[in-house]
């Protein structure tokens, strides 16, 4: 049997990904997320003295709360079947990424174990956050000095 | 599942009210200068749904809610009337902001008619507004 | 004809007794686990971590099996076991327990085989009386040390296969009336068809399968109907209706002898998608249903061809294929 042969086969057999569906409960899931923090953000601005802008730092620790309580009790990951990129994409998923690498590696100790491997998963999205922040302020900054456009 | 149904129409209730809450426009003046200039000028933009206007002492503050899909441009619609409202007024301290919170104190600041706290909380409000992050 | 691989053990060496351990959720969705011999509560074991837990199940299994031959662990000649954690540690700290000459065996999930041929082969010598063989693996640090960390959100698609947590262990020893006796068995090559996806090893591992399956009919001269059971270890749904469709295109008759125990390994639940992977897998399915089923007559002849991926998270993440290897086992009960 040859591979080709043998990948078109498999292609056939293995059932493909529901994109569409997919796609809505994404949609949904992460809607949902964002609609929860839109409330919080709104308790913020409320009942403390925050304005829109100021109010996402304490909204952001709040998800974040909210992400490692359903992540050490296991919900996080039934959330994330169901949503996929829809529950990945915002602030909780990065939450849910940092904090259970944290609870796997805690078996190794607090230094080598948690501390070291907390960024496991969550540090391409830093390394690659400050970078493309990097290369987007660079062409800006190009873009202001050709007078292309102002700030 | 009839409770998921009570529990679906119960949400979309929700959303629709909160849709529908609107304060509109609302100018209260302590003082004798002419607020009417400055409620016709945000009225007549049309990128404005809802402003709450509170001329006290030597302060101005415009509270604005912009058009949902205006709001990308928020800041700068802000900008432009705060310029506006400066020329008009030339001798007082103007604060206008699109931040949602500045509409709701002010708002809440003039529901509660109590004409000796204006100073002190109207700075507070134009004190938020300057704050970043 | 071609010998290559093929084993024959004319001494017939026969499983005397076997030990099966299952984790919490495995006793709770599992068909299998009504034919298991002991259950946790804690996927630990009520130990620290979840390798020392991984470790408790294998011993355990060592225990109940030695018990049901009313021996010691320590009466043992040789232990042959192994598991898909790093280096094989929770087997080798099973193994220093039970303080029994050993040998550690990686198959990755076929390990269940190629300890029971080993360990047919070690008996078949004559050099031993008595073998412990067995394999485990344990879903918290088998995931833990293939994918992602266990509380991590990322969505699995239909081809995704859930760990099992469970440990298998049979004992083998020379001729004795009434016990299922391992007739012969094939020593899979290892196959690479150039699939990628380490979340769909089914596929990858079909073809292996396929290819120890045929070798094994024709190099021991037998038919598919010679069988009242053809098992195969962990290719999950998607991986067996691949290998049924290979062997019906080389035009086997695939209609009702085929079994797979990842397949059937938690019933109907559709949470664990594809079904269950894992050393542990096969070993709990053959060393517990089969076992017992072979026991009381309902199957004669079994053939028990148990899957493996052996790939590591390295290789897989530097974008090598995933090699497969099957190993299969004939069983017969007179």
């Amino acid at each position: 049997m040859d591979e080709k042969k043998y990948q078109q086969l498999e292609q056939q057999i293995t059932p493909k990904p529901k994109y569409v569906k997919n796609c809505v409960a994404a949609f949904l899931v992460g809607g949902l997320i964002c609609l929860i923090g839109q409330f919080v953000a709104l308790f913020y601005i409320s009942f403390f003295d925050f304005t829109e802008r100021t109010a996402s730092n304490p909204t952001v620790a709040t998800m974040i709360f909210i992400s490692m309580l359903l992540t050490g009790f296991g919900y996080y990951k039934k959330i994330a079947q169901v949503g996929g990129a829809g529950s990945a994409v915002p602030i909780t998923g990065f939450g849910n990424a940092m904090i259970s690498t944290a609870i796997e590696h805690k078996s190794e100790g607090y230094v080598l174990g948690v501390g070291g491997n907390m960024f496991k998963l969550a540090g391409s999205v830093i390394v690659y956050g400050v970078f493309s922040a990097f290369v987007v302020a660079l062409i800006k900054t190009i873009l202001v000095g050709l007078g292309v456009v102002s700030w | 599942m009839t409770i998921r149904k009570i529990l679906l129409l119960g949400f979309i209730l929700v959303l629709l009210a909160g849709c529908s809450t609107s304060i509109g426009f609302k100018t209260v003046n302590t003082t004798d200068v002419d607020g009417q200039r400055a409620e016709t000028l945000v009225k007549e933009d049309k990128r404005i749904k809802n402003a709450v206007i509170l001329i006290h002492d030597d302060r101005l503050i415009a509270g604005l809610r912009v058009n949902t899909f205006e709001r990308f441009k928020k800041r700068k619609i802000a900008k432009e009337l705060s310029k506006e409202l400066e020329k008009l007024y030339p001798e007082m301290k103007i604060t206008v902001s699109a931040d949602s919170k500045v509409l709701l104190e002010t708002n809440k600041l003039i529901d509660e008619k109590n004409e000796k706290n204006y100073a002190k909380k109207m700075k507070k409000i134009s004190s938020l507004v300057k704050e970043e992050t | 004809m071609n010998k290559r691989g093929l084993l024959t053990f004319a001494s017939k060496p026969v499983i005397a007794s076997t030990g099966v351990t299952v984790g919490p959720l495995e006793m709770k969705k599992s068909p299998f686990s009504k034919y298991a011999d002991k259950n946790y509560d804690d996927e630990r074991c009520g130990l620290k971590t979840n390798e020392q837990g991984h470790a408790k199940m294998m011993e355990d299994a060592c225990m109940i099996a030695m018990s049901k031959l009313d021996k010691t662990p320590a009466d043992a000649e040789f232990v042959l076991m192994g598991d898909l954690v790093n280096e094989m540690t929770p087997s080798n700290f099973a193994a220093s327990t039970i303080g029994v000459p050993y040998i550690g065996m990686f198959s990755a999930c076929a390990t269940s085989v190629s300890s029971l041929l080993m360990a047919a082969l070690l008996t078949e010598s004559g050099m031993a009386e008595l073998v412990v063989a067995g394999s485990s693996s344990q879903h918290n640090s088998i995931e833990r040390q293939f994918r992602y960390p266990l509380q991590y959100g990322s969505q699995k698609g239909a081809t995704a296969q859930w760990t099992a947590s469970a440990a298998g262990v049979a004992t083998i020893i020379p001729y004795i009336e009434g016990a299922p006796i391992i007739t012969c068995g094939t020593i899979g090559i290892v196959t690479d068809l150039g699939l990628t996806d380490p979340l769909n090893m089914g596929a990858a591992m079909a073809p292996a399968a396929a290819d120890t399956f045929k070798r094994h009919l024709e190099g021991h001269g037998s038919t598919v109907e010679d069988y009242d059971l053809i098992m195969t270890g962990d290719l999950g749904k998607i991986g067996f209706e691949l290998f049924k469709t290979l062997l019906d295109r080389w035009e086997f008759d695939v209609s009702s002898t085929f079994r797979d125990a990842g397949a059937e390994y938690y019933g109907k639940h559709p949470e664990f998608l594809a079904g269950a992977s894992g050393s542990g897998c096969s070993a709990s399915a053959y060393f517990s249903e089969v076992y017992d089923k072979l026991l009381s007559g309902v199957y004669k002849r079994v053939l028990l061809i148990a899957t493996g991926s052996l790939m590591s998270p390295l290789s897989y993440q530097q974008g090598e294929t995933i090699p497969c290897i099957a190993h299969a086992v004939e069983i017969q009960m007179k």
